[in-house]
């Protein structure tokens, strides 16, 4: 675990050392107030379970794109500027790599999401909303931000190009989210199927609206395993080149 | 090798379409041959390949031919799940559920298995033209094999997931407790009440509700006795109450009883669940008090429960009225309005008439008052002048609309809002007892309201109720902005008014402040009106909260929204933003 640990504290110093990872977080808290305002709180009169619920909903496009901005460079970055080499032969397995680069990511993605807090917590002056029910949009937003957060290092590790790994990336995640309407077109067993894999829909609308669901947690979980597996392999995949 | 991995899935993109998308037809045929042919050609290629290779690819070789073969066999799998498959095995509905069941879960893995060993060995093999190095190829494919189990392991974990799916709802809800109101109520029963809760044993919602029957129980002194019953197991109670299922509260004093229906399934009762104790309120009133009646003045465009207009609509402040056990009768000139106020009149509402009253009307009300009536007036900027009729309360209304620049309500951002006045300046009287307990955190919206002041002379004892935030002014020319001739108003925006023996009478200068669209927003709207009622009637001993776990609206005032807006947009980035440059110059300095 150490290695893991290393690697994350690492990329962690890396993020918030220079101005860039303030300017994102910055950038992405301007983005969720200004949706907080003009969306979820709106001009007219409305229910402040409601205010909450869009507030989560707009909050998971924000840290859709923060978790893709944050990984971008978790790979990619050490392959354009050549310490990629190092990592290959460090002691540490790619498995271990993998993980402490997606560690770091998550942290700073639970530090920007941990900044949105006053938010939610604004609504409980005027409003009647359940502590519980703020905790649990937190948690779908979380387990949101570590699956895409796992595409994007997935993607990062697929480029030199932090840009193009960004762009792959989201392209993938919004396939994801497409598959929903995917769903709506073709026939079981594949409607089922693409119903259950996709990103938001099914999964994360129970989180905004204040239901914790196993299905939920176990989807985001899985989806979270199965591209830091696909990123280790691509790694592995590397070291024989 | 990429000509034959482009043909692999392009072969199995073409099965798809013409399998899944195209329904029955050529278009199917074609894309489902085309597809296949592809598939085959595929093959061939890498067993082509296989053959002229020299001998050290000859092993990477032969295991990406044998890794595609195990991917298009999934195909044949998938084919055996084709009705015509089941009908040749004679196998009916259920026999083909179970049939489709292992296929359905076997090919995808069957697929995964042969693609992704195919291409990580295949990208091997391409990273190395000419000579493979040592153990390459086994790692390829074992990493293959560890991502496609990986990826398979995902869907049956999902699958069962799904089927065994647990979920907690954790979104507000709770019970209310008991209100101080509702205390009170119980506190003064004079006689022996009985709550019957019709509830099987092992329920959700029983468990939720007792915690407040046994405080109420505690709080009657020993007149309220609580008791669980099962309908099943004692139905010649149930009977006795008509009732044929659980799930109903019954309340019984001597040989009358109120009966309160309350779903024994916790997702239907949760709604009611929320204003438990207003509920619980309202049915001890109508079991234990005597109805009242309540005249309500109509014919001259009063503001009522049927109004059209949003900010005249009265209905739910006309509900709260009703549920205090008060029976809401109209009173116009074919109900005696011409000739006087009956004698069971408790109290008479008069809300903001567009049409002046007869001169016999306004006598009959003065009689009313002189002779110690109870009276709620609503005045209005539009209303008609009631001052006649309000002097001997002593009170006198305003005619133009106060206004406020900070303290208003947003509602239409335009400059109108400045007349939305909203305020948490309460007077300290029976009225806004609950009120002033609570004024920083509840305050009281009022649209267009005309200031109040008090007549000397009058011989009455007036209270002020409410006052206006500080910069409230008389918006006398109603261009919405102070002007110099404009001063700072100290009138009031509701006064309270008692005379001789019990006459009582509260004054607002705003019907909008008690209309649906105001109550839906504001709590202090709500009680401020129920209150009002409560006291005109002498009920104010059981004046007090009720509980309520209902959900609010937010609605902001103009200063909030501006705190909101620059708090939520600009203050956390910037403080964000201004960390990230702060840190970045101590590490410049440091260097």
């Amino acid at each position: 675990m150490k290695p893991v640990l290393l690697i994350a504290q690492r990329d962690i110093s890396a993020y918030l050392h220079g101005i860039t990872g303030y300017i994102i977080l910055a950038a992405i808290l301007f983005l969720d107030g200004v949706f907080f305002n003009a969306f979820a709180l709106g001009s007219g009169p409305r229910y402040s379970h409601e205010v909450l619920e869009q507030f989560f909903y707009f909050s998971s496009g924000t840290t859709m794109i923060a978790s893709i901005l944050i990984s971008m460079r978790a790979i990619a970055e050490e392959a354009s500027t050549g310490t990629d080499v190092l990592l290959r032969t460090s002691p540490a397995s790619e498995g271990q790599v993998v993980l402490g680069k997606y560690l770091a990511s998550m942290a700073v993605l639970a530090l920007l999401t941990l900044l949105t807090l006053y938010m939610p917590m604004m609504i409980l002056v005027n409003g009647h909303v359940s502590l519980a029910h703020i905790a649990t949009g937190y948690l779908g937003l979380m387990l949101l931000g570590s699956a895409t957060t796992a595409i994007g290092v997935f993607g990062s590790s697929l480029f030199k190009s932090q840009m193009a790994a960004a762009i792959l990336s989201g392209v993938m995640v919004v396939t994801l989210l497409l598959l929903w309407l995917v769903s709506q077109l073709v026939d079981p067993p594949f409607a089922d199927i693409f119903a259950a894999a996709a990103l938001f829909d099914k999964h994360f609308s129970p989180f905004q609206e204040g239901r914790l669901l196993t299905s939920g947690l176990v989807y985001y979980a899985s989806l979270t395993w199965g591209f830091l597996t696909l990123t280790t392999a691509v790694l592995h995949g590397r070291r024989w080149q | 090798m990429i000509l034959a991995s482009i043909l692999y899935f392009a072969g199995f993109t073409g099965v798809y379409i013409g399998e899944h998308l195209l329904g029955d037809g050529l278009g199917r045929i074609g894309a489902t041959g085309i597809g296949a042919l592809f598939l085959v050609a595929s093959l061939l290629l890498r067993a082509q390949e296989l053959r002229q290779s020299q001998d050290h690819r000859r092993g990477a070789l032969r295991k990406v031919l044998i890794a595609e073969a195990v991917g298009i066999s999934s195909l044949a799998l998938y084919a055996l799940s084709s009705p015509s498959v089941g009908a040749a095995l004679g196998l009916d509905q259920d026999g083909i559920a179970r049939w489709h069941g292992p296929i359905f879960a076997l090919w995808p893995l069957l697929w995964l298995l042969g693609t992704v060993p195919m291409v990580t060995v295949d990208r091997l093999l391409q990273a190395h033209p000419k000579a493979l190095p040592a153990g390459a190829t086994a790692s390829a494919v074992r990493q293959g094999l560890v991502v496609a189990l990986s990826v398979s392991l995902l869907f049956p974990v999902n699958y069962l997931a799904l089927q065994h799916d647990l979920s907690w709802d954790v979104a507000l809800y709770r019970t209310t407790r008991l209100g101080d109101s509702t205390e009170a109520v119980a506190r003064g029963l004079a006689e022996p009440v009985e709550v019957l809760l019709f509830y099987p044993a092992a329920n959700e919602v029983k468990e939720e509700v007792l915690p407040y029957f046994t405080a109420l129980e505690a709080a009657s002194g020993g007149q309220l006795k609580v008791r669980v019953v099962d309908q099943a197991l004692e139905p010649a109670l149930a009977e006795e109450f008509k009732l044929r299922n659980n799930g109903q509260i019954v309340f019984r004093q001597g040989d009358r009883s109120e009966k309160m229906p309350l779903s024994e399934k916790m997702d239907r009762a949760r709604r009611d669940l929320r204003k438990l104790d207003s509920l619980v309120q309202k049915h001890l009133l109508h079991l234990t008090k005597d109805a009242h009646t309540v005249y309500w003045v109509v014919g001259h465009e009063e503001a009522s429960a049927s109004d059209e207009e949003p900010l005249r609509k009265l209905y739910l402040f006309k509900k709260t009225v009703e549920a205090l056990n008060l029976k809401v009768k109209n009173f116009g000139l074919t109900e005696g309005s011409a000739q006087a106020v009956p004698d069971d009149a408790d109290a008479v509402i008069l809300a903001a008439p567009r049409r002046e009253l007869l001169a016999e009307e306004l006598a009959a009300l003065q009689a009313y008052v002189a002779r110690g009536g109870h009276l709620l007036v609503l005045a209005d900027t539009d209303a008609t002048d009631l001052n006649a009729l309000l002097a001997p309360l002593g009170v006198e209304a305003g005619d133009a609309p106060l206004a406020n620049a900070k303290h208003h309500v947003t509602a239409t951002r335009g400059p109108a809002d400045a007349t939305f006045l909203v305020t948490n300046r309460y007077g300290s009287h029976a009225v806004t007892k609950v009120l002033s307990r609570h004024s920083s955190e509840v305050s009281v919206y009022l649209p267009t309201v005309v200031p109040l002041r008090e007549k000397p002379g009058s011989g009455a004892k007036v209270t002020v109720l409410l006052r206006g935030m500080p910069g409230t002014f008389s918006d006398a020319d109603r261009d919405f902005v102070q002007g110099p001739a404009e001063p700072e108003s100290a009138d009031a925006l509701g006064l309270a008014s008692e005379w001789g023996e019990g006459g009582r009478a509260v004054v607002f200068g705003d019907a909008g402040a008690l209309s649906d669209t105001v109550l839906r927003v504001s709590k202090g709207n709500g009680q401020l009106g129920l209150d009002a009622i409560r006291w005109l009637v002498g009920e104010e001993e059981i004046i007090g909260e009720i509980d309520s776990e209902e959900d609010q609206m937010i609605q902001h005032t103009r200063a909030e929204d501006m705190k909101w807006f620059y708090g939520t947009v600009f203050l956390v980035p910037l403080l964000v933003l201004g960390l990230g440059i702060g840190l970045s110059a101590v590490r410049r300095r440091g260097k």
